[in-house]
């Protein structure tokens, strides 16, 4: 499948398929950080910007699909099994790794009144790998909606109207990503981005950015030598 | 003190900044609306150097259609509230007066989100996904001659809350209160604390804007 079609299906993902949590899926101890996710991803007009975020372990994210965009702060999220018995087998031991997004307040002038009414929440995407290509799974909302159906308990949430929202604690989130991850259908076909070198980027944005991003600046100095 | 405190605490005579309490499910189901043609118009503070405005109208007659959030399932008895503070920076709003065991109170929703009410090249469009609006909850002592409103606050939701965790299924997240309960829960939670400064503490007093 090409890049655009996986990139659709990404950004159709964040737009209608995501399943919001209130709480955030890690502690301090389950962010890694990795280097190789920095930089952009996708193809010229649809990008993924991976940036050293300001708070430590934290990446700023901007996506940008034809000058729409979204800004998240964005952690690498590491867990693990450590059940007594995996403890044991530290080889044995089940591996996840997740970006958890959160949606940056853009700096909007409106009242603090109307802000506090809006309630940014996490989604969580499942990372397959990241080089060569960077291979995502989004939560499936439907067959999600399934398992409660069976088994309302499987973890703490609330439906609005016909939307779940997650309200699970993070130690809760976890283990259900532990113990669920793999049931059938829960994370979505992956999604994949190519890695989008500076000399694929149209010379115009390029000076476009060059206007707006001291980073992108040194950046393009970088690539013109 | 936290800045939000510190805001609520500074303008909380016009409401502006103060900030509320949020429940991911609304106060009312259709029974339970009414509509009061004497809260249509424009309210300002009662004190001469007021410059924050209420302003209602009906949804049904709004012409702006500027809505981007599902509009009321009932127009005809919901109302436009629009929102503005001493700086003029506005916020946009659903409004539903809800009629519990003869008391008001208001619902107050978003009706927009800030990529298209603030922002309308709408470049920060992906954000909004990951928003969901919110209500929150007024008492209406009077509407005439003066709106009396009391409000919900945070921190002293908080501190309730930490003396009777159950009185209203709620999450803490980070540093806010959500309220999660059911519609039905929160009728009988708001209609059970209406007159207690601990739920309801922010104070408005509202008179009609005089001349145009």
């Amino acid at each position: 499948m090409r890049t655009r079609k996986f990139l659709f299906y990404l950004l159709a993902g964040l737009l209608g398929c995501c399943v919001p949590s209130l709480h955030p899926l890690y502690t301090d101890k389950e962010l890694v950080f990795d280097e190789k996710l920095l930089g952009s991803w996708g193809e010229s007009n649809q990008t993924w910007e991976f940036k050293k975020g300001e708070k430590e372990k934290s990446y700023d994210l901007i996506t940008d699909e034809n000058g729409k965009k979204g800004e998240f702060t964005v952690y690498l999220v590491k867990i693990q099994d450590s059940s007594k018995a995996d403890k044991e087998k530290e080889s044995a031991r089940q591996t996840l790794l997740f970006l958890d997004l959160y949606p940056k307040q853009p700096n909007l002038e409106t009242t603090d009144f109307y802000k506090f009414h809006l309630l940014p929440v996490h989604t969580f995407m499942k990372i397959e790998q990241i080089e060569p290509t960077l291979k995502m799974r989004v939560m499936s909302p439907d067959k999600l909606g399934e398992m409660l159906e069976d088994k309302p308990d499987i973890i703490k949430h609330e439906v609005l109207e016909d939307r779940i929202v997650l309200t699970a604690s993070t130690k809760q989130l976890q283990k259900f990503m532990l113990e669920h991850v793999n049931d059938e259908g829960l994370f979505a076909e992956p999604s994949e981005l190519e890695r989008i070198k500076p000399s694929d980027i149209p010379v115009d944005q390029l000076r476009k950015a060059l206007h707006t991003s001291n980073k992108t600046q040194s950046q393009f100095k970088e690539t013109e030598k | 003190m936290r800045t939000k405190k510190f805001l609520f605490y500074l303008l909380a005579s016009l409401l502006g900044s103060c900030v509320p309490v949020i429940s991911l499910r609304c106060l009312f189901t259709e029974e339970n609306i009414v509509f009061e043609e004497k809260l249509l118009g424009t309210w300002v503070g009662d004190s001469d150097d007021s410059k924050g405005t209420w302003e209602f109208k009906r949804v049904a007659d709004s012409t702006e259609k500027d809505w981007e959030l599902p509009p009321p399932k009932k127009p005809e008895k919901a109302y436009k509230l629009l929102l503005s503070n001493e700086e003029g920076a506005k916020g946009s709003f659903f409004a539903h007066l809800v009629k519990l065991e003869g008391r008001l109170f208001l619902d107050v929703c978003p009706s927009q989100f800030p990529s298209a009410q603030l922002d309308p090249k709408q470049d920060w469009v992906f954000n909004t996904v990951f928003l969901i609006p919110g209500h929150s909850f007024v008492v209406i002592d009077s509407i005439e001659p003066q709106l009396k409103l009391r409000w919900t606050n945070e921190d002293e939701m908080e501190k309730f809350l930490k003396e009777q965790p159950n009185a209203i299924k709620h999450e803490l997240v980070e540093d806010r209160i959500v309220l999660t309960a059911s519609t039905d829960a929160l009728q009988k939670f708001v209609l059970k604390y209406a007159d207690d400064k601990r739920i309801f503490p922010a104070e408005a007093v509202l008179v009609r804007k005089k001349g145009k």
